[in-house]
Protein backbone atom coordinates (compact mmCIF):
# COMPACT_ATOMS: atom_id res chain seq x y z
CA UNK A 1 0.00 0.00 0.00
CA UNK A 2 2.03 3.14 -1.00
CA UNK A 3 -0.61 5.62 0.42
CA UNK A 4 0.68 3.91 4.16
CA UNK A 5 3.90 5.38 3.68
CA UNK A 6 2.42 8.93 5.23
CA UNK A 7 4.66 10.70 3.09
CA UNK A 8 1.75 12.67 2.80
CA UNK A 9 -0.77 14.68 4.91
CA UNK A 10 -3.05 12.18 6.67
CA UNK A 11 -6.38 12.01 8.14
CA UNK A 12 -5.62 10.33 11.51
CA UNK A 13 -9.05 11.25 13.58
CA UNK A 14 -11.50 14.13 14.23
CA UNK A 15 -10.26 16.82 16.38
CA UNK A 16 -12.75 16.13 18.96
CA UNK A 17 -12.29 12.53 19.25
CA UNK A 18 -8.98 13.26 20.99
CA UNK A 19 -10.36 15.41 23.85
CA UNK A 20 -7.45 16.81 26.23
CA UNK A 21 -6.28 14.38 28.78
CA UNK A 22 -6.31 11.36 26.81
CA UNK A 23 -4.38 9.04 23.98
CA UNK A 24 -5.90 6.66 21.29
CA UNK A 25 -4.57 4.66 18.73
CA UNK A 26 -4.70 5.10 14.60
CA UNK A 27 -2.86 2.71 12.22
CA UNK A 28 -1.92 3.55 8.89
CA UNK A 29 -0.80 0.80 6.97
CA UNK A 30 2.70 -0.90 8.91
CA UNK A 31 2.72 2.51 11.15
CA UNK A 32 1.16 2.20 14.63
CA UNK A 33 0.23 5.46 16.29
CA UNK A 34 -0.71 6.80 19.38
CA UNK A 35 -2.36 9.98 19.46
CA UNK A 36 -2.47 12.36 22.18
CA UNK A 37 -4.04 15.73 23.62
CA UNK A 38 -2.39 17.15 26.46
CA UNK A 39 -3.99 19.69 29.14
CA UNK A 40 -2.46 22.41 26.87
CA UNK A 41 -4.76 21.17 24.11
CA UNK A 42 -1.76 20.59 21.81
CA UNK A 43 -2.19 17.23 20.08
CA UNK A 44 0.82 14.64 19.51
CA UNK A 45 1.26 12.08 17.43
CA UNK A 46 3.99 9.35 17.67
CA UNK A 47 4.89 6.37 17.44
CA UNK A 48 2.91 3.56 19.28
CA UNK A 49 5.79 2.13 21.22
CA UNK A 50 7.32 2.72 24.46
CA UNK A 51 11.08 2.15 23.90
CA UNK A 52 11.43 0.32 27.50
CA UNK A 53 9.28 -3.12 26.53
CA UNK A 54 7.61 -2.10 23.36
CA UNK A 55 4.28 -1.50 24.92
CA UNK A 56 2.18 0.43 22.68
CA UNK A 57 1.64 4.03 24.98
CA UNK A 58 -1.68 4.20 23.76
CA UNK A 59 -2.95 1.67 26.50
CA UNK A 60 -0.99 4.54 28.36
CA UNK A 61 -2.43 7.53 30.11
CA UNK A 62 -2.01 11.34 29.91
CA UNK A 63 -1.24 13.47 33.23
CA UNK A 64 -0.78 16.88 32.61
CA UNK A 65 1.11 17.27 29.63
CA UNK A 66 2.70 13.63 29.65
CA UNK A 67 2.30 10.94 28.73
CA UNK A 68 2.90 7.99 30.68
CA UNK A 69 3.51 3.81 29.75
CA UNK A 70 0.88 1.67 31.71
CA UNK A 71 3.41 -0.91 31.91
CA UNK A 72 6.11 1.03 34.19
CA UNK A 73 5.39 4.24 33.90
CA UNK A 74 8.20 5.23 31.79
CA UNK A 75 6.79 9.05 31.37
CA UNK A 76 7.35 11.53 28.01
CA UNK A 77 7.14 15.28 27.85
CA UNK A 78 5.66 16.69 24.80
CA UNK A 79 8.59 16.56 22.34
CA UNK A 80 8.77 13.07 23.16
CA UNK A 81 11.69 12.85 25.83
CA UNK A 82 11.62 10.59 28.70
CA UNK A 83 11.24 12.40 31.57
CA UNK A 84 10.47 9.64 34.43
CA UNK A 85 11.56 6.13 35.19
CA UNK A 86 9.76 5.63 38.32
CA UNK A 87 11.90 2.51 39.13
CA UNK A 88 14.58 3.84 39.30
CA UNK A 89 13.71 7.94 40.35
CA UNK A 90 17.10 9.34 41.13
CA UNK A 91 18.38 8.46 37.74
CA UNK A 92 18.12 11.17 34.88
CA UNK A 93 16.81 9.31 32.23
CA UNK A 94 19.20 9.22 29.06
CA UNK A 95 18.85 11.54 26.15
CA UNK A 96 18.71 8.83 23.43
CA UNK A 97 15.08 7.50 25.36
CA UNK A 98 12.84 9.89 22.92
CA UNK A 99 10.21 8.38 20.88
CA UNK A 100 9.60 8.77 17.39
CA UNK A 101 7.36 11.97 16.24
CA UNK A 102 5.46 12.44 13.26
CA UNK A 103 4.64 15.65 12.21
CA UNK A 104 0.58 16.88 12.94
CA UNK A 105 -1.65 19.68 12.08
CA UNK A 106 -5.44 20.15 12.97
CA UNK A 107 -7.18 22.15 10.38
CA UNK A 108 -11.12 21.36 9.91
CA UNK A 109 -11.57 19.48 12.73
CA UNK A 110 -9.54 16.61 11.45
CA UNK A 111 -6.40 15.81 13.30
CA UNK A 112 -4.00 15.17 9.99
CA UNK A 113 -0.37 12.98 10.42
CA UNK A 114 2.75 13.11 8.10
CA UNK A 115 6.54 11.36 7.73
CA UNK A 116 8.54 13.91 10.82
CA UNK A 117 10.55 14.74 7.51
CA UNK A 118 8.05 16.02 5.31
CA UNK A 119 8.25 19.70 3.67
CA UNK A 120 4.95 20.03 2.48
CA UNK A 121 2.85 22.53 3.97
CA UNK A 122 -0.15 21.15 6.13
CA UNK A 123 -3.29 21.10 4.65
CA UNK A 124 -5.97 24.12 4.86
CA UNK A 125 -9.40 24.29 4.27
CA UNK A 126 -11.01 27.84 4.59
CA UNK A 127 -14.30 28.31 6.66
CA UNK A 128 -15.39 27.38 9.60
CA UNK A 129 -15.94 23.63 10.07
CA UNK A 130 -16.98 20.93 12.31
CA UNK A 131 -16.07 17.44 12.81
CA UNK A 132 -19.30 15.27 12.10
CA UNK A 133 -18.17 11.38 12.11
CA UNK A 134 -15.43 8.83 11.79
CA UNK A 135 -16.66 5.71 9.55
CA UNK A 136 -15.15 2.54 8.72
CA UNK A 137 -15.25 1.28 5.39
CA UNK A 138 -14.34 -2.44 4.99
CA UNK A 139 -12.85 -1.77 1.98
CA UNK A 140 -8.75 -0.27 1.08
CA UNK A 141 -8.80 3.74 0.02
CA UNK A 142 -7.82 3.12 -3.24
CA UNK A 143 -12.03 2.16 -3.66
CA UNK A 144 -13.18 4.40 -1.84
CA UNK A 145 -11.23 7.40 -3.83
CA UNK A 146 -12.70 5.72 -7.10
CA UNK A 147 -16.34 5.70 -6.02
CA UNK A 148 -15.88 9.61 -5.01
CA UNK A 149 -13.66 10.15 -8.58
CA UNK A 150 -16.61 8.68 -10.36
CA UNK A 151 -19.73 10.89 -9.19
CA UNK A 152 -21.80 8.08 -8.42
CA UNK A 153 -22.40 9.58 -4.50
CA UNK A 154 -26.24 11.69 -4.38
CA UNK A 155 -26.08 13.63 -1.70
CA UNK A 156 -29.52 14.57 -1.01
CA UNK A 157 -30.31 18.21 1.09
CA UNK A 158 -33.11 20.31 1.59
CA UNK A 159 -33.46 23.47 0.62
CA UNK A 160 -34.60 26.81 2.67
CA UNK A 161 -38.16 25.59 1.34
CA UNK A 162 -37.81 21.80 2.27
CA UNK A 163 -37.89 20.58 -1.25
CA UNK A 164 -35.12 17.98 -1.32
CA UNK A 165 -32.25 18.75 -3.83
CA UNK A 166 -30.40 15.78 -5.26
CA UNK A 167 -26.71 16.60 -6.22
CA UNK A 168 -24.26 14.16 -7.63
CA UNK A 169 -21.05 14.76 -5.50
CA UNK A 170 -18.22 16.12 -8.05
CA UNK A 171 -15.80 15.94 -5.15
CA UNK A 172 -12.60 18.49 -5.95
CA UNK A 173 -9.80 15.74 -5.39
CA UNK A 174 -7.13 17.20 -2.88
CA UNK A 175 -5.37 14.22 -4.14
CA UNK A 176 -4.25 11.71 -1.22
CA UNK A 177 -7.71 10.75 -0.64
CA UNK A 178 -9.69 14.10 1.06
CA UNK A 179 -12.56 14.75 -0.79
CA UNK A 180 -14.44 18.11 -1.21
CA UNK A 181 -18.28 18.68 -1.77
CA UNK A 182 -19.33 22.44 -2.63
CA UNK A 183 -23.43 22.81 -1.80
CA UNK A 184 -24.63 26.03 -2.94
CA UNK A 185 -28.21 25.37 -2.41
CA UNK A 186 -28.30 23.55 0.59
CA UNK A 187 -29.79 25.51 4.02
CA UNK A 188 -27.99 22.93 6.31
CA UNK A 189 -24.67 22.87 5.07
CA UNK A 190 -22.11 24.74 2.78
CA UNK A 191 -19.44 21.50 2.15
CA UNK A 192 -18.67 18.32 3.61
CA UNK A 193 -14.95 17.09 3.62
CA UNK A 194 -14.52 13.59 3.67
CA UNK A 195 -10.38 12.32 4.51
CA UNK A 196 -10.05 8.77 4.34
CA UNK A 197 -7.17 6.76 6.73
CA UNK A 198 -5.64 4.04 4.92
CA UNK A 199 -5.95 1.80 7.73
CA UNK A 200 -5.02 -1.17 5.95
CA UNK A 201 -5.64 -3.08 2.69
CA UNK A 202 -9.18 -3.80 3.41
CA UNK A 203 -10.21 -1.07 5.33
CA UNK A 204 -10.44 3.03 5.29
CA UNK A 205 -11.73 5.66 7.94
CA UNK A 206 -13.49 8.18 6.68
CA UNK A 207 -12.93 11.94 8.59
CA UNK A 208 -15.39 13.99 7.78
CA UNK A 209 -16.22 17.63 8.62
CA UNK A 210 -18.80 19.72 7.75
CA UNK A 211 -18.97 23.68 7.21
CA UNK A 212 -22.81 23.96 8.37
CA UNK A 213 -25.03 26.65 7.19
CA UNK A 214 -27.51 28.48 9.19
CA UNK A 215 -27.42 28.68 13.31
CA UNK A 216 -25.50 26.66 15.56
CA UNK A 217 -29.24 25.08 16.78
CA UNK A 218 -29.55 23.32 13.19
CA UNK A 219 -26.09 21.76 13.05
CA UNK A 220 -26.95 18.78 15.41
CA UNK A 221 -29.93 18.30 12.24
CA UNK A 222 -26.95 18.74 9.21
CA UNK A 223 -24.26 16.43 11.04
CA UNK A 224 -27.21 13.74 11.37
CA UNK A 225 -27.96 13.99 7.66
CA UNK A 226 -24.33 13.73 6.65
CA UNK A 227 -23.86 10.60 9.70
CA UNK A 228 -27.01 9.16 7.70
CA UNK A 229 -25.35 9.37 4.33
CA UNK A 230 -22.13 7.94 4.88
CA UNK A 231 -23.32 5.01 6.45
CA UNK A 232 -25.26 5.05 2.68
CA UNK A 233 -21.44 5.44 1.36
CA UNK A 234 -20.42 2.73 3.69
CA UNK A 235 -23.32 0.14 2.31
CA UNK A 236 -22.76 1.26 -1.78
CA UNK A 237 -18.64 0.72 -1.62
CA UNK A 238 -18.73 -2.39 0.83
CA UNK A 239 -21.81 -4.41 -1.68
CA UNK A 240 -20.34 -3.42 -4.74
CA UNK A 241 -17.28 -5.23 -4.21
CA UNK A 242 -19.59 -8.34 -2.71
CA UNK A 243 -21.48 -8.34 -6.13
CA UNK A 244 -24.90 -6.68 -4.66
CA UNK A 245 -26.14 -3.93 -7.18
CA UNK A 246 -27.58 -1.52 -6.12
CA UNK A 247 -29.58 -0.25 -8.79
CA UNK A 248 -32.77 -2.81 -8.14
CA UNK A 249 -32.95 -0.83 -4.91
CA UNK A 250 -36.28 1.51 -5.37
CA UNK A 251 -35.16 5.12 -5.18
CA UNK A 252 -37.13 5.55 -2.14
CA UNK A 253 -35.59 3.20 -0.27
CA UNK A 254 -31.85 5.11 -1.29
CA UNK A 255 -33.20 8.83 0.44
CA UNK A 256 -29.46 10.02 0.24
CA UNK A 257 -27.24 8.04 -2.40
CA UNK A 258 -28.07 6.88 -6.14
CA UNK A 259 -26.28 5.26 -8.81
CA UNK A 260 -25.89 7.94 -11.21
CA UNK A 261 -25.04 5.94 -14.23
CA UNK A 262 -27.56 3.03 -14.82
CA UNK A 263 -24.41 1.15 -16.45
CA UNK A 264 -23.78 -2.12 -14.84
CA UNK A 265 -23.37 -2.33 -11.67
CA UNK B 1 -28.83 -13.06 48.31
CA UNK B 2 -25.99 -15.19 46.58
CA UNK B 3 -24.01 -14.71 43.39
CA UNK B 4 -22.05 -18.01 41.65
CA UNK B 5 -19.23 -15.87 39.96
CA UNK B 6 -16.40 -16.07 38.19
CA UNK B 7 -13.91 -13.30 38.37
CA UNK B 8 -12.87 -13.06 34.80
CA UNK B 9 -16.40 -13.74 33.19
CA UNK B 10 -17.74 -10.60 31.77
CA UNK B 11 -21.64 -11.61 32.28
CA UNK B 12 -20.81 -12.04 36.21
CA UNK B 13 -19.44 -8.31 36.22
CA UNK B 14 -22.85 -7.22 35.27
CA UNK B 15 -23.97 -8.06 37.77
CA UNK B 16 -21.49 -7.48 40.45
CA UNK B 17 -21.38 -3.77 39.45
CA UNK B 18 -25.11 -3.33 39.34
CA UNK B 19 -24.61 -4.71 42.90
CA UNK B 20 -21.95 -1.88 43.61
CA UNK B 21 -24.08 0.45 41.67
CA UNK B 22 -27.04 0.09 43.69
CA UNK B 23 -25.16 -0.52 46.89
CA UNK B 24 -26.91 -4.04 47.74
CA UNK B 25 -25.27 -6.93 49.84
CA UNK B 26 -24.39 -10.04 48.25
CA UNK B 27 -22.30 -12.96 48.80
CA UNK B 28 -19.91 -14.12 46.01
CA UNK B 29 -19.82 -17.74 45.67
CA UNK B 30 -16.73 -18.90 43.29
CA UNK B 31 -17.35 -21.28 40.95
CA UNK B 32 -14.15 -22.67 39.47
CA UNK B 33 -14.74 -22.37 35.38
CA UNK B 34 -11.45 -22.33 34.17
CA UNK B 35 -9.67 -24.84 34.37
CA UNK B 36 -12.17 -26.91 36.70
CA UNK B 37 -15.23 -26.60 34.73
CA UNK B 38 -17.16 -26.85 38.23
CA UNK B 39 -20.23 -25.27 36.07
CA UNK B 40 -20.57 -28.57 34.25
CA UNK B 41 -19.89 -30.38 37.65
CA UNK B 42 -23.15 -32.45 38.56
CA UNK B 43 -23.76 -30.07 41.94
CA UNK B 44 -23.79 -26.85 39.57
CA UNK B 45 -26.14 -28.60 36.94
CA UNK B 46 -28.43 -28.81 39.88
CA UNK B 47 -28.28 -24.93 40.26
CA UNK B 48 -28.17 -24.69 36.58
CA UNK B 49 -29.41 -27.12 34.06
CA UNK B 50 -27.89 -24.97 31.23
CA UNK B 51 -24.31 -24.82 33.19
CA UNK B 52 -23.47 -21.40 32.94
CA UNK B 53 -22.64 -18.76 35.58
CA UNK B 54 -23.43 -16.51 36.76
CA UNK B 55 -26.51 -17.37 38.82
CA UNK B 56 -28.29 -15.29 41.76
CA UNK B 57 -29.84 -16.34 44.28
CA UNK B 58 -32.73 -14.73 45.96
CA UNK B 59 -35.09 -14.81 48.96
CA UNK B 60 -35.22 -18.36 47.53
CA UNK B 61 -35.32 -17.66 43.84
CA UNK B 62 -33.04 -18.53 41.58
CA UNK B 63 -32.29 -16.81 38.42
CA UNK B 64 -29.98 -17.09 35.64
CA UNK B 65 -28.75 -15.19 32.67
CA UNK B 66 -27.19 -12.33 32.92
CA UNK B 67 -29.55 -9.97 31.77
CA UNK B 68 -32.28 -11.81 33.61
CA UNK B 69 -30.59 -10.60 36.64
CA UNK B 70 -30.17 -7.51 35.79
CA UNK B 71 -33.59 -7.04 35.13
CA UNK B 72 -34.35 -8.71 38.51
CA UNK B 73 -32.17 -6.87 40.38
CA UNK B 74 -33.13 -3.36 39.28
CA UNK B 75 -36.89 -4.24 39.87
CA UNK B 76 -36.35 -5.25 42.80
CA UNK B 77 -33.82 -3.34 44.29
CA UNK B 78 -33.93 0.27 42.35
CA UNK B 79 -36.02 2.17 44.12
CA UNK B 80 -35.71 5.12 42.00
CA UNK B 81 -36.11 3.34 38.72
CA UNK B 82 -33.06 4.85 37.90
CA UNK B 83 -31.18 2.17 36.21
CA UNK B 84 -34.17 0.43 34.15
CA UNK B 85 -36.33 3.05 33.88
CA UNK B 86 -40.27 0.71 34.05
CA UNK B 87 -42.63 4.23 34.10
CA UNK B 88 -41.91 4.76 30.42
CA UNK B 89 -43.07 2.86 27.77
CA UNK B 90 -40.29 3.71 25.05
CA UNK B 91 -37.68 3.60 27.07
CA UNK B 92 -38.93 0.14 28.39
CA UNK B 93 -38.79 -1.03 24.73
CA UNK B 94 -35.35 0.44 23.74
CA UNK B 95 -33.88 -0.82 27.19
CA UNK B 96 -34.74 -4.27 26.21
CA UNK B 97 -33.99 -3.83 22.62
CA UNK B 98 -30.75 -3.41 23.93
CA UNK B 99 -30.28 -5.99 26.23
CA UNK B 100 -30.87 -8.23 24.00
CA UNK B 101 -28.34 -7.00 21.62
CA UNK B 102 -25.79 -7.56 24.38
CA UNK B 103 -26.27 -11.40 23.80
CA UNK B 104 -25.17 -10.69 19.81
CA UNK B 105 -21.16 -8.92 22.12
CA UNK B 106 -21.33 -12.09 24.08
CA UNK B 107 -21.75 -14.45 21.41
CA UNK B 108 -19.27 -12.68 19.53
CA UNK B 109 -16.57 -10.60 21.57
CA UNK B 110 -16.56 -12.66 24.21
CA UNK B 111 -16.37 -16.16 22.19
CA UNK B 112 -13.16 -14.54 20.57
CA UNK B 113 -11.91 -13.89 24.18
CA UNK B 114 -12.53 -17.41 25.22
CA UNK B 115 -10.57 -18.56 22.27
CA UNK B 116 -7.43 -16.12 22.76
CA UNK B 117 -7.32 -16.35 26.88
CA UNK B 118 -9.02 -19.61 27.37
CA UNK B 119 -7.55 -21.46 24.84
CA UNK B 120 -11.58 -22.46 23.29
CA UNK B 121 -11.93 -24.17 20.39
CA UNK B 122 -13.74 -22.16 18.34
CA UNK B 123 -13.74 -20.44 14.90
CA UNK B 124 -12.01 -17.25 15.89
CA UNK B 125 -12.26 -15.53 12.76
CA UNK B 126 -16.01 -15.77 12.40
CA UNK B 127 -16.52 -14.88 16.33
CA UNK B 128 -14.35 -11.46 15.02
CA UNK B 129 -15.77 -10.74 11.92
CA UNK B 130 -19.75 -11.28 14.22
CA UNK B 131 -18.11 -9.13 16.77
CA UNK B 132 -16.87 -6.46 13.94
CA UNK B 133 -20.72 -6.03 12.19
CA UNK B 134 -22.34 -5.83 16.13
CA UNK B 135 -19.67 -3.25 17.07
CA UNK B 136 -21.02 -1.48 13.82
CA UNK B 137 -24.28 -1.58 14.81
CA UNK B 138 -23.33 0.11 18.00
CA UNK B 139 -21.19 3.00 16.90
CA UNK B 140 -23.43 3.79 14.59
CA UNK B 141 -26.10 4.32 17.69
CA UNK B 142 -23.80 6.12 19.75
CA UNK B 143 -23.40 8.48 17.42
CA UNK B 144 -26.70 9.50 16.38
CA UNK B 145 -27.25 9.49 20.41
CA UNK B 146 -24.21 12.73 20.16
CA UNK B 147 -25.89 14.16 17.83
CA UNK B 148 -28.82 14.70 20.06
CA UNK B 149 -26.73 15.38 23.19
CA UNK B 150 -26.84 12.01 24.83
CA UNK B 151 -24.35 10.12 26.41
CA UNK B 152 -25.74 7.20 27.14
CA UNK B 153 -27.49 4.00 25.13
CA UNK B 154 -31.06 4.84 25.84
CA UNK B 155 -32.66 7.77 28.12
CA UNK B 156 -30.92 10.36 29.55
CA UNK B 157 -28.53 8.35 31.91
CA UNK B 158 -26.97 4.76 32.58
CA UNK B 159 -29.38 2.02 32.50
CA UNK B 160 -28.94 -1.67 32.71
CA UNK B 161 -28.60 -1.41 28.49
CA UNK B 162 -25.37 0.19 29.37
CA UNK B 163 -24.11 -2.45 32.26
CA UNK B 164 -24.98 -5.22 29.79
CA UNK B 165 -23.70 -4.18 26.60
CA UNK B 166 -20.40 -2.53 28.60
CA UNK B 167 -17.94 -5.69 30.00
CA UNK B 168 -17.70 -7.48 26.57
CA UNK B 169 -16.78 -4.61 24.49
CA UNK B 170 -14.40 -3.31 26.65
CA UNK B 171 -12.58 -6.62 26.79
CA UNK B 172 -12.75 -6.74 22.98
CA UNK B 173 -8.91 -6.37 23.16
CA UNK B 174 -8.54 -9.40 24.92
CA UNK B 175 -10.29 -11.35 21.89
CA UNK B 176 -7.87 -9.44 19.48
CA UNK B 177 -10.49 -6.65 18.62
CA UNK B 178 -9.37 -3.43 18.28
CA UNK B 179 -11.70 -1.11 19.01
CA UNK B 180 -10.11 2.12 17.34
CA UNK B 181 -12.35 1.99 13.90
CA UNK B 182 -15.42 2.90 16.56
CA UNK B 183 -14.87 6.58 18.80
CA UNK B 184 -17.81 6.93 19.44
CA UNK B 185 -17.80 3.56 21.37
CA UNK B 186 -14.50 4.41 22.91
CA UNK B 187 -15.98 7.63 24.60
CA UNK B 188 -18.85 5.58 25.69
CA UNK B 189 -16.60 3.34 27.46
CA UNK B 190 -14.52 6.23 29.01
CA UNK B 191 -17.80 7.95 30.32
CA UNK B 192 -18.98 4.33 31.76
CA UNK B 193 -15.72 3.77 33.80
CA UNK B 194 -16.11 7.50 35.23
CA UNK B 195 -19.66 6.56 36.84
CA UNK B 196 -19.61 6.80 40.43
CA UNK B 197 -18.84 3.29 42.03
CA UNK B 198 -17.44 1.79 38.82
CA UNK B 199 -14.51 -0.48 39.37
CA UNK B 200 -12.16 -2.54 37.23
CA UNK B 201 -12.40 -6.77 36.50
CA UNK B 202 -8.90 -8.26 34.76
CA UNK B 203 -8.69 -6.42 31.25
CA UNK B 204 -10.23 -3.60 32.04
CA UNK B 205 -8.53 -0.55 33.20
CA UNK B 206 -9.47 2.40 35.14
CA UNK B 207 -6.01 4.56 35.10
CA UNK B 208 -6.84 5.91 31.60
CA UNK B 209 -9.67 8.01 32.36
Amino acid sequence: MEEASLSSWTAVGLSAAVSPGTACRALVGDHDLVIWRGRDRQVRVWENRCPHRGMRLSYGFVRGDRLTCCYHGWTYDGEGACTLIPARPDLAPPKAVRIGQYARAEHAGIIWAASGSIGMEAPSFPGDWIGCRSIAIDRPREEVDSHFASGRFILSHPDQHGEINRIACAPSLNGDGVHRIELHDSHLFEAVLCAGQPVSGTQTMLHVSVRPRGAAGKHGEALRHVSDWLKEVRTLVENRRAGIRTLGVPRARLPHILERDHGPG
Amino acid sequence: MKLYDYVLSGNCYKIRLLVRFLEIECEIVAVDFYPGREHKSAAFLGINPLGQIPVLEDDGLVIRDAQAILLYLANKYDGHGRWWPSGDPRLVGEVTMWLVFADRITATSSAARMHDVLGYDLDVGAARAGARSVFRVLEDHLTDREFGGHEWIAGPAPTIADIACFPYTALAHDGGIDLSPWPAIRRWLRRFTNLPGFFTMPGIDHIRR
